[in-house]
C-alpha cells in the first residue's frame, strides 16, 4: 500500500503521522509538498493536523489555494480513500469536499486533552475494522467549533455521514452545545460517498512510543483498511 | 486602485474574540459597551483602472479566500 501525507507550511502534524503509520508496517509513506502538482502514485492520501498557513484568514483558508489542491479534489472525486485529520479536516472543509467550517474555541483556550469519542458509522471502509464503539483520542486545536447549518446537519445525520461523536465515558454522545460548549458533537464526518474521512482528534497520537494509550493504533488501521 | 473590504461574522455565529473584547474593554473603564463583533478589514491593492472589473473581482476574492459564507458576510467599503 501506498500512503501520501501532504505537507503545508505549518502543518507541525507531518512528521507524527509520518513515524506513526510508518510504524503500522502496512506500507510505503511518502511526504509531498502542497508546493508541488503531483502526488505521485497512492492509495490513500492524508491531509495532517498543524496550522497551515499558521490558520490566516480561517483554519485552512489559505492552504485550499495550494498548487497540490487539484490533484487532493482528483483524489476525493475519484474516489480515492482520503483522511484529514485535525487541520488537515479543516482544509477539506474549506476546499467543499467534507461540509462546514471551523470557529474558535468558545473558551478562547486551545483545547489540548484527551477526549473520547464513539464510532457513528461502522458501516463504511475506514470504521468497519473498528473492534470497539468508543476510542480515547488526543484533541489540539484553537478551531474545534464545529459549524454547521442545521439543513446540513439533518442531513449528515440520515445519510450516516456522521463518523465520530464526542462521547461520556460509556459510550453516549454528549448533547450538541455542551463539549467545550461547542455548536456540536460531531468529531469527525465522510463525505457523501464515504470515501473521504475527516476527524478533529489526532489518532496519530496514541500510538506505542508516543502515548500509553493506543487507541489510535486500532483507529489508523482500521483507516487504512488493515484491520 | 485600492479596494477596503470588511469580513464580518453573521449575526447569529458566535465571536468569542468579540465577548472577550466587551469583557476586558468594560473592565477598562468603558462601562457603556454592549457589545463588540471583531471581524477582519482587508485593503487590497490591484493593477486594473476600471472599477466595475475591480468590484466583480473583489467579489469573487471574498468568495473564493476572503470569506466563508457559512459564517461570514462581506462589505465592500470602498473601491479607489
Amino acid at each position: 500500500m501506498k500512503i501520501a501525507i501532504v505537507s503545508y507550511p505549518g502543518s507541525h502534524g507531518v512528521d507524527p503521522l509520518r513515524r506513526a503509520v510508518t510504524a503500522l508496517g502496512v506500507g510505503e509513506v511518502s511526504v509531498v509538498s502542497d508546493r508541488t502538482d503531483s502526488l505521485g502514485e497512492f492509495d490513500v492520501l492524508f491531509l495532517p493536523g498543524g496550522a497551515s498557513y499558521a490558520d490566516y484568514l480561517r483554519p485552512g483558508a489559505l492552504a485550499k489555494a495550494s498548487r497540490i489542491s487539484g490533484q487532493i479534489k482528483k483524489a476525493v472525486d475519484s474516489e480515492k480513500r482520503v483522511i484529514g485529520i485535525g487541520n488537515g479536516f479543516q482544509i477539506l472543509c474549506e476546499m467543499d469536499l467534507l461540509p462546514g467550517v471551523f470557529l474558535q474555541n468558545p473558551s478562547m483556550h486551545l483545547l489540548a486533552e484527551e477526549t473520547r469519542v464513539s464510532v457513528a458509522n461502522p458501516e463504511t471502509i475506514f470504521t468497519k475494522g473498528l473492534k470497539k464503539q468508543t476510542y480515547q483520542l488526543p484533541l489540539a486545536c484553537w478551531y474545534g467549533n464545529y459549524f454547521l447549518d442545521s439543513g446540513t446537519h439533518q442531513e449528515l445525520e440520515e445519510e450516516g455521514q456522521i463518523a465520530l461523536r464526542y462521547c461520556d465515558s460509556y459510550g453516549d454522545p454528549i448533547p450538541d452545545g455542551e463539549f467545550h460548549n461547542f455548536r456540536s458533537s460531531i468529531a469527525g464526518v465522510f463525505n457523501r460517498k464515504k470515501t473521504t474521512l475527516g476527524l478533529l482528534p489526532h489518532p496519530e497520537r496514541a500510538v506505542p512510543g508516543v502515548s500509553e494509550n493506543h487507541d489510535g493504533m486500532e483507529m489508523l488501521l482500521s483507516f487504512l483498511g488493515a484491520a | 486602485m485600492k479596494a477596503r473590504v470588511a469580513v464580518k461574522f453573521k449575526p447569529d455565529v458566535p465571536d468569542p474574540v468579540g465577548r472577550a473584547c466587551v469583557q476586558q474593554i468594560s473592565r477598562s473603564g468603558f462601562s457603556e459597551i454592549k457589545d463588540i463583533r471583531v471581524g477582519k478589514f482587508i485593503e487590497i491593492e490591484l493593477e486594473s483602472a476600471d472599477r466595475d472589473i475591480i468590484a466583480s473581482r473583489i467579489e469573487q476574492m471574498c468568495a473564493k479566500m476572503f470569506a466563508n459564507s457559512l459564517i461570514e458576510d462581506v462589505e465592500i467599503i470602498s473601491v479607489d
